[in-house]
């Protein structure tokens, strides 16, 4: 699944290590999930999403859906 | 509001009321589980002829594995420097789980076709448990290892 994890992080000038660290999540899944090899599970997107102060169809695009 | 928690290396123990270093009860309760199975091993004459001998070999040889097994038991792994809040959400988790449920698949494929052709093997052909036992659990520790290391490279 594509998502705007990075473009929203880089936004708030936060690091990988920042970002893991709110959401309790090893860097390692930061990483994973910005390259789209990992699709967090639903807590974790919402967590995601409320950080960012944006809604989760904002965050994450279906593959094939820009 | 909530105590701020001390995070260390190694990580502690709830002790009483209060907390020690886990390494604390880990490394002397793990000698003691040693030095338990060496006597296990004098007394049902394991240890052979030279029973100070074999009880020290039983101790040394017992007593990492019962270390590490105390220490996985009584840490908190909230108090371990590095140690993430959620590690059930963290990617991590994911290669575990895909690792353990393919090295099961290995293992159920490999015992099945190892009973296969022990049907075939001659009656008289007795393999020794003690033996087979640790060489399938070397082969699941192998198995998840790579997987687990493989899922890693991929990111």
């Amino acid at each position: 699944m594509e998502n705007r994890v990075n473009e929203c992080r880089t936004r708030l000038g936060w690091s990988q290590q920042r970002l893991a660290d709110q959401l309790g999540v090893s860097r390692q899944t930061i990483i994973s999930i910005e390259r789209g090899r990992f699709d967090p599970s639903l807590p974790l997107a919402f967590r995601l999403a409320r950080i960012f102060e944006t809604t989760l169809e904002e965050l994450f695009l279906p593959d094939g859906n820009p | 509001m909530a105590r701020q928690q001390t995070r260390t290396r190694w990580g502690q123990a709830k002790f009483g009321s209060g907390r020690i270093p886990a390494v604390l009860i880990a490394m002397p309760g793990g000698l003691l589980l040693g030095a338990a199975g060496g006597w296990l091993a004098v007394g049902t004459g394991l240890a052979g002829s030279s029973p100070l001998l074999g009880f020290a070999v039983f101790t040394a040889c017992l007593a990492m594995p019962a270390m590490a097994l105390m220490y996985v038991l009584v840490v908190d792994r909230s108090t371990v420097e590095g140690a993430v809040d959620r590690p059930e959400e963290s990617v991590e988790g994911k290669w575990y789980d895909k690792a353990a449920s393919g090295s099961f698949t290995d293992l159920v494929l490999g015992l099945g076709v190892l009973a296969a052709v022990a049907a075939f093997v001659p009656a008289d052909l007795a393999a020794d448990l003690k033996l087979v036992l640790p060489a399938i659990l070397a082969v699941c520790f192998a198995s998840f290892g790579i997987r687990y290391l493989l899922l890693r490279l991929r990111g």
